[in-house]
């Protein structure tokens, strides 16, 4: 017996250290690190709480941890499945989503095809269960926050049907709320092109639909076709609006291989790349806030259609392309939107159609190279 | 904690004075003797309580720690004197953590036991010591477990008993970190089926 005894005092040390009750301790519950790995990401916010500041909409919205010390996301769930945040309706999915006076603003429709129109909910908790009067029954396909730092609007699209019937294509306007309730048309109304973005710079707001650019000082006074700079190619779209506050940029990525961007909304500046895609050029999608990086002057990222994305580099002005191939789901995907999250080390997502959500570190200690890819 | 501990006190301090009630009401002799061997089999519930130093109630929190759990063993032993026996035991215990992880036991213990009678019921108290392994997502270890404990008997014939144990789990862990070292307390209740030959 004493031997026995003796020989459990001695074989209970190892030689790694630690120990199982010292781990169980401090264990604590983990969230499912997956979504699924298909998804068509919408949109994406982060709230900047501490806890659960990521939301991604992909029909269903769901709602993610910062990274934990082993670089994990949680994604609330109940046995493996993540559960998504509570929508208006069973199954309704949500086409848009943004961040507004402390609040998440969803666009819904039913999953039989009923448009619903919008809602809000609290970041914390979150449920969309509040309606939001003045656009009920509203088909919304963009929504995002614009405006001076001091009074930013909640800025809407609308899709109307034509003739009231979905088969005959959609008329846009562009709505704005400076409450998130009380809704307020722009001039741009019937519009036979989506409007793709809303942004504001130095003292303008800038709108993006189809071919064309309009801007002006108040969204309650008439938008105007504005140049930017540059004379767009046959077909050559602009695909949305991006402004970086801290950079003091605007960006606007079209789908002929160019990334426009300005500092005041008067003088345009355009990165290209030459690179094509089945005899195409490269249809730019997106482009991010800034990621800090060791390299030289401002990066972004620019979200492609079927390219992945790119590196915009302001100081060299150049677009470079992801490249490495072996990450094959985001290297020939089409990255829809990008969310940087300074905050946690430079984390940026890129929200893809199809090939689900994506995540990476961009240290500045180590520039443009990424942690590691993860896919969620 | 404190609460938890005097409650675990009180449990433990109530079976060990069994034997003092069965002695005031007198302890009726043995009907084993030298040679006599007896198996018993044993499950129930494994009760999570505490980690010292710290003082960690592990069924604390929301999930706890560690969950409720269950626990078994096969059990032989002989008599070396009418009211003694000596012998040993293996057995297995589970426990999980809040992200359902399995904390697995299996201890390989001697044991001996002082048998006070008060036929038709006996009440044996043991001492248990020995090697017990654990097992935990990638981590494997061998600690040092004590488990003092006793149990209550119905002699169902001469062949059979039948009763309940209540066992103090003491598992030391050490570790060659610093600070990493802990003693797991856990507490058995189980059903318990004795056979004599």
């Amino acid at each position: 017996m004493v031997a026995l005894v003796l020989g459990a005092a001695l074989f209970s040390c190892t030689a790694q250290g630690g120990s199982i009750y010292a781990i169980i301790e401090s264990a604590q519950k983990t969230y499912v690190s997956t979504l699924d790995q298909t998804l068509t990401v919408l949109d994406l916010v982060n709230t900047g709480s501490t806890s659960l500041p990521y939301f991604v909409a992909a029909g269903a919205v769901y709602n993610g941890t910062v990274p934990n010390l082993n670089n994990v996301i949680g994604w609330p769930n109940y046995g493996g499945t993540p559960i998504p945040v509570s929508p208006p309706v069973s199954g309704a999915l949500c086409t848009a989503l943004t961040f507004f006076n402390a609040t998440l603003y969803g666009a819904f429709f039913t999953s039989n095809g009923s448009t619903m129109g919008l809602y809000r909910s609290p970041p914390t908790s979150p449920s969309f269960s509040t309606a939001v009067a003045a656009m009920a029954g509203k088909q919304i396909t963009l929504l995002q926050v614009a405006g001076p730092g001091t009074g930013p609007n909640l800025c809407a699209v609308v899709g109307t049907p034509v003739g009231g019937s979905s088969t005959s294509g959609f008329t846009y306007e562009l709505d704005y709320s400076p409450d998130g309730s009380t809704f307020f048309a722009t001039n741009l109304t019937g519009l036979s092109t989506t409007i793709t973005g809303v942004g504001f710079i130095n003292g303008s707001y800038f709108v993006t639909a189809g071919s064309t650019l309009y801007s002006g000082a108040l969204l309650s006074s008439p938008l105007t076709a504005t140049s930017i700079g540059y004379t767009l190619a046959s077909g050559e779209v602009l695909n949305g609006v991006t402004v970086d506050p801290v950079a003091g940029y605007i960006f606007i990525p079209s789908s002929n291989g160019a990334v426009y961007y300005s500092t005041n909304g008067a003088t345009w500046n355009r990165a290209t790349t030459s690179d094509t895609i089945n005899s195409r050029s490269i249809i730019f999608l997106t482009v991010s806030t800034h990621v800090d990086t060791s390299t030289s002057g401002n990066v972004f990222i620019v979200g492609a259609d079927g390219a992945g994305f790119y590196f915009l580099n302001l100081a060299a002005g150049t677009l470079s392309r992801f490249s490495d191939v072996t990450v094959t789901g985001l290297y020939a995907g089409s990255v829809r939107r990008v969310l940087v999250d300074k905050n946690q080390n430079n984390l940026v997502f890129l929200g893809t159609a199809g090939t689900g959500l994506w995540r990476t570190n961009f240290d500045p200690a180590t520039g443009l190279v990424p942690s590691t890819w993860i896919q969620e | 904690m404190k609460r938890l501990c005097s409650l675990v006190c009180a449990i433990v301090v109530l079976f060990a004075c069994a034997p003092l009630f069965a002695a005031d009401s007198g302890n009726t002799p043995s009907q084993y003797t030298l040679g006599d061997q007896t198996m018993s089999i044993n499950a129930g519930l494994f009760i999570p309580l505490f980690l010292l130093p710290t003082g960690t109630v592990l069924l604390a929190g929301s999930p706890p720690h560690l969950s409720l759990g269950g626990v078994g063993t096969l059990s032989w032993a002989a008599y070396v004197a009418p009211q003694v026996r000596i012998g040993a035991e293996i057995g297995g215990s589970f426990t999980f953590d809040p992200n359902l992880n399995a904390l697995l036991m299996l201890p390989i213990m001697v044991k001996a036991t002082y048998v006070f009678s008060l036929y038709p019921l006996e009440i044996p108290v043991t001492l248990a010591t020995g090697m017990n392994i654990l097992s935990y997502v990638d981590q494997h270890y061998i600690d040092f477990v004590v488990r003092p404990g006793a149990s209550l008997y119905y002699i169902f014939n001469a062949s059979w008993s039948f009763g309940v144990n209540l066992n103090y789990w003491i598992d030391m862990q050490f570790s060659s970190t610093a600070g990493q070292s802990r003693t797991g307390n856990f507490l058995e209740t189980s059903l318990s089926a004795l056979y004599h030959y």
